[in-house]
């Protein structure tokens, strides 16, 4: 009788052990640095998983989004990459100045889910790139990088 | 008896399956590829499509939401029944990012319903934006 009780027991806390799997799913693994979600400003924090996904990898992985073009048209705003639709610089005090722009513009956080993807596959910059403009070039124009002094 | 169970296994199985097929909400939208055509940037552009239930339980819109800022839709009635139709309204504003941008582009809005054939139907705008008219 005892053994069958504690064998119920085993079962059920087995049983309770699934159910709380299943019903967890926030934790995912990622191969990449992401930046800490409270160093996110408040509406980022807020806004849906993807979003804040998005703004914590392009904060912890500038050379990665700074390689990737954006096809939102946000080049007719000034931004030269990816990471412009995330971060829009640094004041006077070197803090970081996010911009708001990725928290409406799903093809800017389609970008980026992409790319942490493609990177967590072990793929190089540049084939990011290739894939990125395979797949959303026919959203928009690309942003451009600025030629720098000696680039002919 | 054997044949006698199998028969009211066999009735029993359609009836679940017919009830699955039936009584279930279908969406339809008049128009899911828009060309827009040339636009001037800075130009304010307004469709309606026609949103109908062509199914046999009430339609539930759940979401309606674009793939950009630039561009704002709602469905109304969000409830819409058999047979019945509502409004997908779209506004898309060519300036939003900023009198610099040209070229062609794609928009989309995303319908989210109870439609379990079609939970998230897609509506793409195409257009190619010109530059603004000198003042």
């Amino acid at each position: 009788m005892k053994k069958r009780l504690i064998s119920l027991l085993l079962v059920a806390m087995l049983l309770a052990g699934f159910a709380l799997t299943g019903c967890g799913g926030t934790a995912v693994n990622h191969n990449h640095p992401m930046a800490p979600i409270e160093e996110m400003p408040t509406n980022v924090q807020r806004s849906a998983r993807k979003i804040h996904e998005a703004y914590q990898f392009a904060v912890a992985n500038p050379e990665v989004a700074d390689a990737v073009p954006c096809y939102c048209g946000c080049a007719g705003m000034g931004h030269t990459s990816s990471y412009d639709c995330y971060v829009a610089g640094v004041d006077e005090d070197d803090l970081m100045q996010f911009d708001d722009h990725a928290t409406y513009c799903s093809i800017c956080i389609d970008i980026t889910q992409d790319t942490m993807r493609l990177f967590d596959e072990g793929k190089s910059p540049a084939e990011i790139f290739t894939q990125i403009e395979a797949d959303y070039a026919r959203f928009g124009p690309p942003t451009v990088k600025p030629e720098t002094e000696g680039t002919s | 008896m054997r044949k006698r169970i199998l028969l009211i296994a066999a009735g029993l199985l359609m009836s679940v399956l017919l009830s699955a097929c039936s009584g279930q909400p279908q969406i339809v939208i008049s128009e899911t590829a828009i060309q827009l055509g040339d636009v001037v940037n800075g130009e304010i552009i307004e469709r309606d499509l026609r949103v109908e239930n062509t199914g046999e339980a009430a339609l539930m819109i759940d979401a309606v939401t674009t793939s950009c800022g630039c561009t704002q839709a709602s469905v109304e009635p969000t409830t819409i029944p058999p047979g019945g139709s509502g409004t997908l309204h779209i506004e898309f504003d060519s300036g939003a990012h900023g009198p610099e941008l040209t070229g062609e582009l794609i928009r989309q809005v995303f319908v989210a319903s109870n439609d379990p054939q079609q939970p998230e139907l897609v509506v793409e705008l195409a257009a190619t934006i010109l530059p603004p008219a000198a003042p």
